[in-house]
């Protein structure tokens, strides 16, 4: 298996810990029987860290190891533009974790300019996730001369 | 990868990224207060993502991978798999249509066809979940006989 695909798939299993360590907290906190309960604000979190994390980190990990390769010289494509993704798309979605709950905890200039910035890192990744798989959905794997 | 599955996987990695985009203007309106009408199309991100991201693959990762019905590698009749991705094209269609200009039975009529598209998948894929079947090939006479 690739480096690019290991690393991808890891860290997709980091998320899907971290996605039931707070669906475990938002379940206990339910028990507190509290008027308003303050860990509500993370379960948009924990819908993304599955959907986005988990899931689509594993299948793009999935495919970087699995699709047609690109060519013989550079089997998937340009590796720094999924070097990029890969940073992109967990600096984005570990910022927006931390950020977007804190939007209804403690909101402030700053918090809504990193939810910003947050945003701005997660489409990038889907942009490059696309530049990297795109050209390897094809029909054969091309030989080299 | 057979035509079906390029057209199915591009559609997916195109509406990774749309869906992901609109995502990301929500997550700048829930910032800034910004576009407040791109909460209409919450719905449509939800289905992007779910449906027209993650099915979409799956179908065409399923027609590609799945173990073929005989020796010469027929997947089996494709019009099925067309038939489905078709029904979930439609889907989506409606729920974006339906997300710019609201209509009551938008979520129901995308949702049957949702439906339809999976009777029409996994009755395409029913017959090929079964072990690896391969003709044994005829004994080779070697060069020295």
């Amino acid at each position: 298996m690739p480096t690019l695909a290991r690393y991808y798939i890891r860290t997709a299993f980091v998320w899907l810990v971290l996605a039931f360590a707070i669906g475990i907290a938002m379940l206990t906190s339910q028990l507190w029987a509290l008027k308003t309960n303050p860990l509500a604000a993370l379960q948009i979190v924990f819908y993304h860290a599955l959907m986005v994390g988990w899931v689509t980190q594993l299948i793009v990990g999935v495919a970087i190891w699995l699709f047609p390769v690109h060519s013989r010289e550079q089997p998937r494509g340009n590796e720094n533009v999924a070097w990029a993704a890969y940073a992109t798309f967990n600096l984005g979605l570990g910022l927006r974790s931390i950020v977007e709950p804190l939007l209804q905890w403690a909101p402030s200039g700053l918090v809504k300019w990193a939810i910003v910035g947050a945003a701005c890192l997660q489409v990038a990744a889907l942009w490059l996730i696309l530049l990297m798989l795109w050209p390897r959905v094809k029909a054969k794997v091309s030989k080299a001369k | 990868m057979p035509k079906f599955s390029l057209f199915s996987i591009r559609a997916s990695l195109l509406y990774l990224v749309i869906g992901g985009s609109v995502g990301g203007i929500m997550l700048v309106s829930k910032a800034i207060g910004v576009w407040p009408w791109i909460w209409y199309w919450r719905t449509a991100h939800i289905h992007a993502m779910l449906v027209g991201w993650l099915l979409n693959l799956i179908f065409g990762v399923a027609f590609w991978i799945l173990p073929r019905l005989d020796a010469h590698g027929w997947r089996g009749s494709p019009w099925l798999v067309w038939s489905a991705s078709g029904l979930l094209q439609a889907a989506l269609a409606v729920l974006v249509w339906a997300s710019i200009w609201p209509w009551s039975a938008a979520i129901a009529i995308a949702s049957s066809l949702e439906c339809l598209a999976a009777i029409a998948i996994a009755w395409h894929c029913w017959p090929r979940l079964q072990p690896l079947i391969i003709e044994p090939r005829p004994a080779k006479t070697s060069k020295l006989d």
